[in-house]
């Protein structure tokens, strides 16, 4: 009888310990490490699961063929929720610097490339650019284009469409500064008349109202009579007695607005690069 | 037979004499001699009691407490029809005035006139604010008030024609008072900092109160049916430094009514600006804010002393296109009202030449923008 309460104890007490290693291993699982397997040719990690089998292995191509063409790495990372893994850090943009370094992203002896990171829990993203030659391709003028060519399509959801946008712009901004003219305005050849088009609405947009604030600026002063409802003129020189004056505290509110972080030419690390949310 | 109405004539040669703004005294039409306000008030003192006198004993006369006569339908100008009627003492040429007229101009032979009685006893105003501009000065107001005025017809300063000018003493009631103002504010401080993607603001709420007392002093309200309110108003304002004790010797050349609306009745438009300004005065006090809103507020007004004063005015009617346009001139500072006519075809040409002109130049500046 003794022997088998003995027996039923040491069973709880395995029980309670393999239940307590499981929450625990379970735990450490919110920052846990992203994989550090070996990710030499490989361009696009779809760790966020928002990618077809197809629609991966026709963008992981599309790098490939950039890296054999401009020997620069276009990467494309996408993750649940960047929080979860390490390192720790505030903001995306310091995670995916982190990882491009983990992962030993990055071409050649520079390790040149860019990584697209997209963050899917609180939609964020971030745009890194390392490398002199990268540099070079990818200005700050270049990465904010790069982010208008992908952000209208995450923004509806569309994954592959942004994905193949943002390749297809890598490519141009490569090919230009490999002719020795890299990309540093703010439209991209062929799209001068579309710009201009876009200045126009707003021009003219602009123009009509200002204009209209003028002429019944103009015209509001053909008239100047009216009603006076001051008598600020008529306080008699012995002047104001102020008899209370009287300031309270009663509470505090506190209003938050998301705010487009944008990445400076380069910092310390050798970075560049983008963030916010789509 | 003493006469309602006085003719001031120079001592020297009889001829008609007029106030003169720009000197302050009164000039001879005729022979040029000038003389101080003082010096014909005293001469004519006893000339304007007895026109008095002779006002008040027709107005008795008129209020009647012996036949009644109202069926007789004499034709004459009467005091229901809102008009008297006077003989010049000039020339004896009956004038028919609005009943509240006080200073006019024989219209035969161009007398100035003065009806003392329209001032004596309760209607005799406290102050006075003599004419400083002559009607000369008054037209260049109107031209100054032409310039910059890019919608005004080509053809109205050339064309326009000043078809009437007038120089005209209007009455206003001034009212002195105390407000008590008790006003809560809310105010709020804000400050605003980044973390991470976030833009935090945060507002401090403060219960802000004020109360104090401010005192006023001659608000003045336009007294005369006749003239509009928003054309008086806007006048303002006038320089009360030069206020003097009323006399009737500033009056001659000018037209003069007495007033027709009663100050009760005028009180509350004086209130509402006192009313407005003690809180706004108190909203000044209130500084280190971000924003400053009324809560709550009271105002007790003391109604204090009013006065009855006369100030002076030009009334220029201009002629164009079968319309009067009418404009009003302070009579001391040239400060000039009125609504100016727009010109529909400049009106277009400036909206779309500038509507095309700032749109080239704003998609141009936006085009550079992006290419920078």
């Amino acid at each position: 009888m003794m022997k088998k309460i003995s027996q039923r104890i040491l069973a709880l007490t395995v029980a309670i310990l393999a239940g307590l290693f499981l929450f625990f291993e379970g735990a450490g699982r919110t920052h846990s490490t992203v994989y550090a397997a070996e990710t030499s040719g490989q361009y696009v990690f779809d760790y966020g699961n928002i990618l077809s089998d197809m629609a991966e292995e026709v963008l992981q191509s599309k790098s490939e063929e950039l890296a054999a063409a401009y020997g620069v790495g276009i990467y494309i990372l996408t993750i649940d929720d960047y929080t979860d893994y390490e390192p720790a850090v505030d903001s995306i943009y310091e995670w995916s610097k982190s990882v491009y370094n983990e992962l030993g992203l990055g071409l050649g002896n520079g390790r040149d490339g860019m990584l697209l990171t997209l963050s899917m829990a609180d939609r964020d993203y971030s745009l890194i650019v390392y490398g002199e030659t990268a540099q070079t391709a990818f200005t700050d003028k270049g990465q904010a284009k790069l982010e208008e060519a992908f952000l209208d399509d995450f923004k509806n959801n569309e994954w592959k469409s942004g994905m193949t946008d943002y390749q297809a712009l890598s490519e141009r901004f490569l090919q230009m500064a490999k002719d020795g003219k890299p990309f540093d305005s703010g439209i991209l050849p062929g799209e001068e008349t579309k710009a201009l088009g876009q200045s126009a609405v707003w021009g003219g947009a602009g123009g009509i109202l200002a204009s209209l604030l003028s002429v019944f600026g103009m015209k509001s002063k053909m008239k100047n009579t009216g009603l006076q409802n001051q008598a600020d003129r008529y306080v008699s020189a012995e002047g104001v007695q102020l008899t209370i004056q009287d300031d309270v505290y009663t509470h505090t509110t506190e209003t938050r607005r998301s705010v487009k972080s944008s990445g400076t030419s380069r910092d310390s690390a050798g970075f560049s690069g983008r963030s916010g949310k789509f | 037979m003493p006469t309602e109405l006085t003719n001031y004539q120079c001592p020297a040669c009889t001829g008609p004499l007029h106030f003169d703004g720009a000197t302050g005294k009164l000039v001879c039409d005729y022979c040029g001699s000038s003389y101080d306000v003082a010096q014909i008030e005293a001469l004519y003192a006893e000339k304007n009691k007895k026109a008095e006198t002779a006002f008040n004993a027709k107005e008795e006369k008129g209020s009647g407490d012996g036949w009644d006569t109202s069926d007789l339908g004499s034709g004459e100008w009467g005091a229901e029809d809102g008009m008297k009627q006077y003989n010049c003492p000039s020339c004896g040429a009956e004038l028919v005035c609005d009943a509240n007229t006080a200073a006019t101009s024989c219209p035969y032979c161009g007398n100035p006139t003065v009806v003392p009685g329209q001032f004596s006893g309760m209607r005799k105003p406290d102050y006075v604010l003599p004419f400083k501009l002559n009607q000369q000065d008054a037209q260049k107001a109107l031209l100054q008030h032409y310039k910059g005025k890019r919608l005004l017809p080509g053809q109205f300063k050339s064309a326009g024609v000043v078809k009437e000018i007038k120089g005209v003493y209007v009455p206003f009631w001034m009212y002195d008072g105390t407000a008590e103002a008790d006003v809560t504010f809310e105010g709020v401080k804000n400050s605003t900092y980044r973390s991470g993607d976030y833009e935090i603001t945060k507002s401090a709420h403060y219960d802000v109160h004020r109360a104090g007392i401010v005192p006023f002093e001659k608000v003045p309200v336009n007294a005369s049916s006749k003239m509009k309110d928003e054309y008086m108003d806007a006048l303002e304002p006038f320089d009360y430094e030069e206020l003097k004790t009323f006399s009737q010797a500033y009056l001659p050349g000018f037209l003069a009514d007495k007033y027709d609306k009663e100050a009760e009745a005028l009180a509350d438009k004086a209130d509402q600006r006192v009313e407005n300004t003690a809180v706004n005065i108190m909203k000044q006090t209130v500084e280190g804010y971000s924003t400053v809103t009324v809560k709550s507020k009271a105002v007790r007004l003391e109604r204090g002393k009013v006065h009855y004063a006369l100030l002076p005015v030009y009334l220029l009617t201009v002629k164009w296109k079968d319309n009067d346009y009418l404009f009003a001139v302070n009579g001391r500072s040239a400060k000039t009202v009125g609504e100016l006519p727009v010109d529909k075809g400049r009106f277009w040409g400036y909206l779309c030449g500038m509507a095309a002109g700032l749109t080239a130049a704003i998609t141009a500046v936006i085009y550079l923008l992006k290419l920078l």
